[in-house]
């Protein structure tokens, strides 16, 4: 009797459907805005897709479960950002658009079922950048969507967190994979995140993603870890990034004041007092720290790490006067960023 | 046999009728959380302006205006807080995993905008068990935390904070195998199993060690600092302890950071009676399956009487049972012991009742968590009808037994419905402790006083070392009105006469402590200054008298025989409270074989520096002081691990 019933409605669907009319767009930190999508099988599809983001992007479907195996294929190809990709896996695609254009992709839904990936392919982005048109399959809860990317589950997994809607910065104290008991995670606009350090006061990594997942730590009774969702796109040398007078430096942690919900960490180096304020890079490519050290005196050696700071580098250091150290940043940004 | 059956049915029926329901004098009620938090909540207190604060399990910190029942959020992004305190209406201090932190609304838009650490000066191995408990605060605005231990459940993360010090075990061995020496609970980074003491700027101060789980950490309002602390290893069953600086309260992992104990020794390879001779009793234990399995908060009912019959009583949580108990604090010779009992039993409270705070209006807000262990979660409001329980209020040793307070005058009772057991729990390295020497205590005469609510009991057997565990059978006030609570259990630590020796509390083989019959010591009256006292006038557990080595004054002197439990005890009459000089005056070949000196049961000195006098009969003065107070004192000295010397005699001097 049940799967009569469903037949028909299926049947009954598919001859009700209208062309498929959506805008699809670009949004910084390597994400489309809609993670996923339905249309019926064989439905005509009216796609815009715009791209308000700083970058080219553009706008690929495959057959299922081929997503990764175009994003391969496209990897070795030399760039020409107007060509169009030959793969017997894509469906669809758009041009390579430049910032700030849009284009119209018209195209009917398969006629098989199944769930079809879409992805922008340009070098980098294809790890981060895609969705999931369902073709006639219903969707399961966006937490647990494994089509779609990990930032988009997160979304959907940490709505139910908290009493508030899902929101960036978000900053958990929390047990951290490669960091000290004492870690802090954050979570930035534009999909980047980091790690920062109170139990010896810097910065440890950074990544591009999603959030973490705290349920190992909340769940039981602790005794796990948060789990990174993303990649991680800078770790901190062992090296710290800045040293004021001898070793071996005393470090104190004082806490943070909350700037528009971003936390500007304060400790002390030799006694020193010095504070770090971390921010999303605007087009989501990477991450900006701000340090204020207001009392300082004598010359400051500042160690970047793989990080751009506006000073002259001797071998990987930067030698920032009294005046220079009162106030400077270093950025760090993912290899896929410019 | 069928007459039997039919009045056992009519009692019960009249039972029934006049059951007291929790409910006919407390009422529960639900306050609704925030949709999508997890109400695990760590702790709660009162602002100033009457809202209420918590801080939850996932990191929030929400404030509640109940005349609105709008929840605000404070702060958030914590790590497992467990406790809050309200410095004023925008400031609060929250105990979080890794530090103590002041939270500071100072743009007054109803949310945090600093976070300020005051104190991250104690290890984290990132073990799991590593719950950071507190804050309380004293009047003078310090604040106190504890810190548990870690559980073998788990080893350390790769990274840690703080130093790492195991038992003379390398941190690579440690991670091979963290099981092969840690204990069941254990202490590897500092401070863990220690109270801690934070002044308001930060300064840092280790307070007292011994603590396995310290989840209760509050002052009461006559400024007794207490302690709970969780059944385990080396706690036979979970405890409530009246805390002072410097003492040491059991567990001895943590002693490991008292800054005197010899790096590398391992205090599971120590005789318990070395640590039982330097531990605090609890003052109150609470009997593991028949009343608590995990207390949590105290807190003195402050409510002058809104909130019922108890004013200036203590309440106690606990996570097992949806249950909060009192205490009933009883001081006996200058110690504090004292019986707890339910309080409020079932009537709808929640599992994991966990923290509290007296609302203005005298009602009682409470807090449930559960951290995946046994418990609950959630706010509710425990709100007095104004209708007065039939309820045990107060319970004092006498010299033959207790007097029994209750609310209402009581009607008929005789000494059979007064049912007294007694046992006591083992102090040893393994988890628990059975109920030992387990036997049921005539009542033999009991006593009305003229208002008709004290009954004065006289008792078969009275002896330090034993929970007095009541049961009333049938208890009831004059109206009928039947006793709510019918369970009582009393520590009894210290009788009135100051006697609390309770050498059963102790493995049987503990660390060779001598076999040979105890010497009872021969009371001195002090009438002059200096005035000496010779050994042979001190009272022995252990040690030996002897005439052997040459050079002693009197008769001869004291020999220690086992390394642990074994005591030298002077009593002297003081004719007033003064310090005076104590001098030692022994022999000791080489090595340094320390002792605690304890006065009237406290101990004065964890470890008087007994060095070596180059011979058995070099003898020589150790000078220390201490305050004894009008009438008589007890000097003791204690063997702590290290035997002793030999000991000729003390020389008191007045100072």
């Amino acid at each position: 009797m049940r799967p009569l019933t469903l037949a028909f409605l299926t049947f009954a669907l598919s001859l009700s459907s209208a062309p498929l009319k959506l805008t699809l767009s670009t949004v910084p930190g390597l994400q489309f805005d809609k993670p996923r999508f339905t249309a019926e099988p064989g439905q005509a599809i009216e796609l815009t897709f715009k791209n308000p983001d700083d970058m080219a992007h553009n706008l690929v479907f495959t057959q299922p479960g081929q997503r990764m195996a175009v994003v391969q294929a496209t990897i070795a190809l030399p760039p020409d950002p107007e060509r169009i990709i030959k793969h017997p896996a894509i469906l669809t695609q758009t041009p390579t658009l430049k910032p700030n254009t849009s284009a119209v992709l018209k195209f009917t839904a398969p006629k098989a079922k199944g769930i079809y990936p879409y992805v922008c392919t340009l070098p980098g982005h294809g790890l981060l950048m895609y969705g999931a048109m369902y073709v006639g399959e219903s969707m399961p809860d966006l937490a647990k969507d494994n089509h779609v990317p990990p930032m988009a589950r997160a979304k959907g997994a940490n709505s139910n967190l908290h009493a508030w809607p899902h929101r960036r910065p978000l900053m958990y104290r929390i047990f951290m994979p490669d960091a000290s008991p004492a870690a802090i995670a954050v979570a930035l606009p534009h999909g980047v995140s980091y790690c920062w350090d109170a139990g010896n006061c810097r910065l440890r990594y950074a990544w591009i993603g999603g959030f973490v997942d705290p349920m190992p730590v909340w769940r039981g009774n602790g005794n796990g870890l948060a789990k990174i969702i993303g990649n991680k796109f800078w770790t901190a040398p062992k090296t710290a990034p800045i040293q004021i007078g001898r070793d071996p430096q005393t470090m104190e942690f004082k806490g943070y004041r909350k700037i528009k919900g971003h936390p500007e960490f304060h400790y002390t180096l030799n006694g020193l007092d010095v504070y770090e304020h971390i921010t999303a890079l605007p087009d989501g490519t990477g991450i900006t720290r701000q340090f204020r050290i207001p009392k300082i005196a004598s010359p400051l050696r500042v160690t970047p790490g793989h990080g751009e700071i506006d000073a002259e580098m001797t071998n990987g250091v930067a030698l920032l006067s009294p005046n220079q150290a009162k106030a400077f940043t270093i950025t760090h940004r993912h290899q896929h960023g410019k | 046999m069928k007459y039997a059956l039919f009045s056992i049915g009519l009692l019960l029926f009249t039972g029934a009728t006049q059951a007291a329901s929790v409910n006919d004098y407390y009422k529960v009620e639900n306050i609704a959380a925030p949709k999508g938090l997890d109400p695990q909540i760590g702790g709660l207190t009162i602002l100033p302006d009457g809202r209420l604060a918590a801080c939850f399990h996932r990191g929030e910190v929400y404030t509640y205006e109940p005349k609105t029942k709008t929840w605000t959020l404070f702060a958030d992004g914590l790590h497992e807080p467990l406790g809050i305190v309200a410095e004023d209406n925008h400031t609060l201090v929250v105990m979080q995993r890794p530090e103590l932190t002041r939270l500071r609304d100072t743009d007054r838009d109803g949310s945090a905008d600093h976070y300020e650490t005051l104190s991250d000066r104690f290890g984290m191995t990132g073990n799991y068990h590593e719950f950071a408990f507190g804050p309380t605060r004293d009047k003078a605005g310090n604040y106190y935390v504890g810190l548990n231990l870690a559980s073998s459940g788990a080893s350390i993360r790769p990274e840690i904070r703080g130093e790492f010090r195991h038992y003379g075990i390398t941190r690579e061995q440690f991670y091979k195998n963290h099981r092969a020496g840690s204990g069941r609970m254990y202490s590897a980074t500092p401070f863990r199993g220690w109270i801690l003491k934070i002044a308001p700027d930060g300064k840092t101060t280790p307070f007292s060690p011994g603590f396995r789980s310290p989840n209760g950490v509050n002052f009461d309002s006559a400024g007794r600092l207490w302690v709970s602390d969780n059944q385990g290893d080396w706690l036979g069953t979970s405890k409530l302890f009246h805390v002072k600086e410097g003492n040491f309260y059991g567990h001895p992992a943590s002693l490991v950071w008292t800054g005197q104990w010899e790096v590398g020794r391992n205090p599971l390879k120590v005789p318990p009676a070395e640590f039982d001779a330097q531990r605090q009793r609890a003052a109150v234990l609470f009997p593991q399956g028949s009343m608590a399995n995990s207390p949590t908060q105290m807190l003195t009912d402050t409510t002058d009487g809104k909130f019922g019959p108890f004013a200036g009583q203590l309440l106690v949580g606990e996570m097992n049972r949806p249950r909060i108990l009192r205490v009933l604090v009883d001081e006996v010779a200058g110690q504090t012991q004292g019986a707890c009992l339910p309080f409020i039993d079932g009537g709808g409270l929640h599992r994991g009742m966990h923290r509290f705070a007296f609302a203005p209006d005298g009602s009682l807000w409470t807090g449930s968590t559960h951290l995946s262990w046994a418990g609950g979660s959630g706010l509710q409001r425990v709100t007095w009808t104004g209708k007065t329980p039939m309820e045990l209020v107060g319970m004092k040793l006498t010299k033959r037994g207790f007097d029994l307070t209750f609310t209402h005058p009581l009607g008929n009772v005789e000494a059979a419905q007064f049912e007294f057991q007694r046992y006591y729990y083992k102090y040893h390295q393994s988890y628990g402790s059975p109920q030992l020497g387990k036997e049921a205590i005539a009542v033999t005469t009991l006593e009305m006083d003229k208002n008709g609510k004290t009954v004065s009991l006289a008792l078969d057997k009275l002896n330090p070392g034993y929970v007095y565990q009541l049961t009333l059978k049938n208890v009831t006030a004059k109206d009928k009105t039947p006793a709510l609570n019918s369970f009582v259990c009393y520590t009894l630590n210290t009788l009135t006469n100051g006697d609390d020796k309770a050498p059963h509390l102790i493995a049987g083989k503990s660390g060779g402590g001598s076999t040979a019959k105890p010497v009872k010591a021969q009371p001195v009256k002090l009438t002059s200054s200096p005035q000496a006292l010779d050994a042979a006038l001190a009272g022995r557990q252990g040690p030996s008298f002897d005439k052997r080595n040459g050079g002693f004054s009197g008769k001869g002197y004291a020999d220690f025989n086992g390394q642990s439990g074994e005591h030298l005890e002077w009593i002297v009459t003081a004719p007033e409270a003064t310090t005076y000089q104590l001098a030692f005056r022994y022999a000791l070949a080489g090595g340094n074989r320390p002792l605690a000196l304890k006065i009237n049961s406290k101990v004065i000195q964890k470890s008087l520096p007994f060095n070596d006098t180059g011979d058995w009969t070099s003898w020589k003065d150790l000078i220390t002081e201490a305050a004894l107070q009008k009438g008589e004192n007890q000097i003791r000295l204690e063997s702590i691990g290290a035997s002793g010397p030999n000991v000729d005699r003390l020389t008191l001097e007045r100072r």
